[in-house]
């Protein structure tokens, strides 16, 4: 497994995030039809440090989104996760690494007065001969699996 | 960014109602209806349930995919509840009006707790995914089949998952 950088002694750049940007609450992408949509900020956004000390990030300073497939992978150091309350989990990157991103969403007992819907980050690698993926919990705590079914999430 | 995802259900001849409610099985065929008003006799066979995933706005995001179903809740002892969602040999299945009679389409248990991969597909595959706004996952089919000897009272409910790719 490569070095994860977990809480503090983190030295992988992830170009440090302004979550309190005042400019506005909506960030923008263009799709490949050129429609411009907005997106809210997410709680965690990733965050793509490259070889060539810049860094890509789902959320940037100038008010535009990323999407994952932007992320050039050939260039990459660095992948991992950053937030607002928690400190950054980056992972060392390695050239046969494939990165990982997704957003798990559930709802429970649905159309009963229980009710209730999770949204959980899923991030890692893949490699040749492995895979870890992280998730990261409502409460922020992360669980790291072989893979995202690894650990059901109720 | 979330896309934006509704479970749609299909009924008669096939009449699709997006952004349902619930999903409560009953002796009629329709969607949202109240159980109490539509109770499944001791030893027979709710209507069958058409459901699907339904991608209204996708947002920022790419795609979504690895679509999840199952019940929990209490156990319903001796009732049975069958779905065409399963993890291996998945065929997608076409919309037949609902029957309550037993189901051909629905012939598997329905998982009890979340499944280690999709069990219901998207353009036939469990690796499918939904990218254009406005499209349906394959259907889910499931029926609930009451045992004569049942007890009146125990519940379950459904559970829905999916991943999204921003």
């Amino acid at each position: 497994m490569p070095d994860v950088t977990l809480p503090g002694g983190n030295t992988m750049p992830t170009g440090d995030f302004d979550f309190d940007s005042p400019i506005d609450t909506k960030w923008r992408c263009r799709d490949a039809d050129g429609t411009l949509r907005a997106s809210e900020m997410e709680r965690w956004i990733w965050v793509a440090g490259y070889n060539d000390r810049t860094v890509l990030k789902q959320f940037d300073e100038n008010h535009l989104f990323h999407k994952f497939d932007e992320i050039d992978v050939s260039k990459l150091i660095s992948f991992g996760m950053v937030s607002r309350n928690h400190p950054p989990i980056i992972i060392k990157w390695r050239p046969e690494f494939k990165p990982i991103h997704f957003y798990r969403h559930t709802c429970y007992n649905f159309g009963t007065p229980n009710e209730y819907h999770l949204h959980l980050y899923y991030f890692g690698y893949e490699s040749p001969t492995d895979k870890v993926v992280m998730g990261i919990m409502p409460d922020d705590s992360i669980i790291v699996m072989r893979e995202a079914d690894d650990v059901p999430v109720t | 960014m979330a896309a934006s995802v509704q479970i749609s259900e299909t009924n008669g001849a096939t009449v699709v109602y997006d952004n349902i409610g619930n999903s409560n099985m009953g002796s009629t065929d329709a969607h949202d209806l109240v159980a109490a008003t539509y109770p499944i006799t001791a030893g027979q066979n709710s209507f069958e349930k058409y459901q699907r995933f339904k991608l209204v706005d996708k947002s920022t995001s790419t795609c979504i995919k690895n679509l999840k179903v199952w019940r929990s809740g209490t156990s319903i002892g001796s009732d049975v509840h069958k779905t065409n969602a399963r993890t291996s040999g998945y065929v997608q299945k076409s919309y037949v009006a609902p029957t309550a009679s037993t189901s051909t389409q629905a012939d598997q248990d329905m998982p009890t707790s979340v499944p280690a991969g999709a069990n219901l597909g998207i353009g036939g595959s469990l690796t499918g995914e939904l990218t254009t706004n406005g499209t349906y996952s394959d259907y889910l089919v499931h029926q609930l089949q009451v045992n004569a000897a049942t007890v009146a009272g125990v519940t379950a409910t459904m559970n829905y998952q999916y991943d999204e790719v921003a």
